[in-house]
């Protein structure tokens, strides 16, 4: 039973969830902590951080919050609840702009958002900025990612590597 | 692309794509646009035009929009399959451990954390060059990116709103966004036949 309430209202918050994974963060900490009290406001600031820490999408959050509530069984029927919505729509939408990609009107509006698209993906860059430029060796890490990423064949894992590692030297430094 | 290496190809973007939806579209740009060959970079773009109307998880919907691209159905459940798998065994992982992680944790990983994020930014900065070279080729277009951005940031406005403005705006004055481009929307059409194979 309670396999079933965690996926349905697993659901519920992902069709809600308009904006991506960030958006549907409030609701998750309302649901879980305030409504359903699966687990405890300590809890969810955790989950939130390893969801920082893990790749992947923030809401894989809800793995955690699965697992705290019923287990390993909790655990994925929370992440299937929460992934599996948005996935259905974004593969029919794949299988509708194929059929429809020579229509005029398909070819124009993709045109004209396209560019809107790329520059939305700027207030990723300034949300990222605001939490991490702490100091100017934040901006040289970033610096350096940008022209790795550019000019040479470096893996980006690598690249995260060196910056994870450069921030963890520069906090120790900055502290002392 | 087959099956098993489209798997292959999403399992390593998934184990790698710390910082979410940024270093997921660099991942790829990467592998399946730049060294596969298997995508352009429109489809990339493309796929973050159509999902972003949708609600929830943009980077699982880029990777099921592309991996229904590249082999259908079972293409698009492998490659969302792949994609979320080694996310989901970290928090499991985590979620094992939890105690022992969050002491850890709440000492030292704010500064690790902050270097991690700075390089996502500057990958993400990246991406957004490559992915802008082949889409924004005109004046027009180029001024409708940096609308959207600053809309975004200043005023919040929804994104949604924003693409689909934008998307209004390429319906009335399509020419405005391909300006001497004409090799540009043909380049679209080999792609959509090759994707039929």
């Amino acid at each position: 039973m309670i396999l079933l309430e965690l996926f349905v209202y697993f659901a519920i918050i992902s069709m809600l969830a308009f904006g991506g994974g960030n958006a549907a963060i409030s609701l998750l900490e309302r649901i879980s902590v305030n409504e359903m009290r699966w687990i405890t406001p300590q809890d969810f600031a955790a989950a939130i951080g390893f969801a920082y820490i893990t790749p992947g999408p923030v809401l894989i959050t809800s793995a955690f919050i699965g697992y705290r509530t019923a287990g390993f069984q909790g655990a994925l029927f929370a992440t299937v609840g929460v992934f599996l919505i948005p996935w259905l729509l974004s593969v029919l939408a794949s299988h509708q702009v194929r059929r429809y990609i020579d229509h005029p009107w398909l070819q124009g509006f993709g045109l004209g958002a396209a560019p809107a698209v790329i520059g939305l993906l700027g207030i990723t860059v300034f949300t990222l900025g605001n939490y991490a430029f702490f100091g100017w060796l934040y901006w040289l890490i970033a610096g350096v990612a940008l022209v790795l990423s550019l000019f040479t064949k470096v893996s980006p894992i690598l690249i995260l590597i060196g910056g994870t590692l450069l921030g963890a030297w520069a906090g120790s430094l900055l502290i002392d | 692309m087959r099956l098993p290496q489209l798997s292959w190809h999403f399992i390593k973007i998934g184990s790698a794509a710390f910082g979410g939806l940024g270093v997921t579209l660099s991942l790829i740009e990467r592998y399946l646009v730049k060294e596969k060959g298997v995508l352009a970079a429109r489809d990339v773009t493309e796929s973050l035009t159509y999902t972003k109307f949708l609600p929830g998880s943009t980077g699982v919907q880029v990777v099921g929009y592309l991996g229904y691209r590249l082999g259908g159905w079972p293409g698009a459940l492998l490659a969302t399959g792949a994609f979320l798998f080694p996310a989901f065994l970290f928090m499991l992982v985590l979620s094992i451990l939890y105690e022992e992680v969050t002491g850890l944790l709440a000492d030292s990983a704010a500064p690790a954390l902050r270097g991690l994020t700075a390089a996502v930014a500057g990958i993400l900065v990246a991406t957004i060059y490559r992915l802008a070279k082949p889409a924004i080729t005109t004046l027009t277009g180029g001024l409708v990116a940096v609308t959207a951005c600053a809309l975004g940031i200043v005023l919040r406005v929804n994104p949604a709103l924003i693409v689909l403005a934008a998307g209004f705006l390429g319906i009335m004055m399509p020419q405005r966004f391909t300006q001497g481009q004409s090799a540009g929307t043909k380049e679209s059409n080999p792609d959509s036949h090759g994707n039929k194979r």
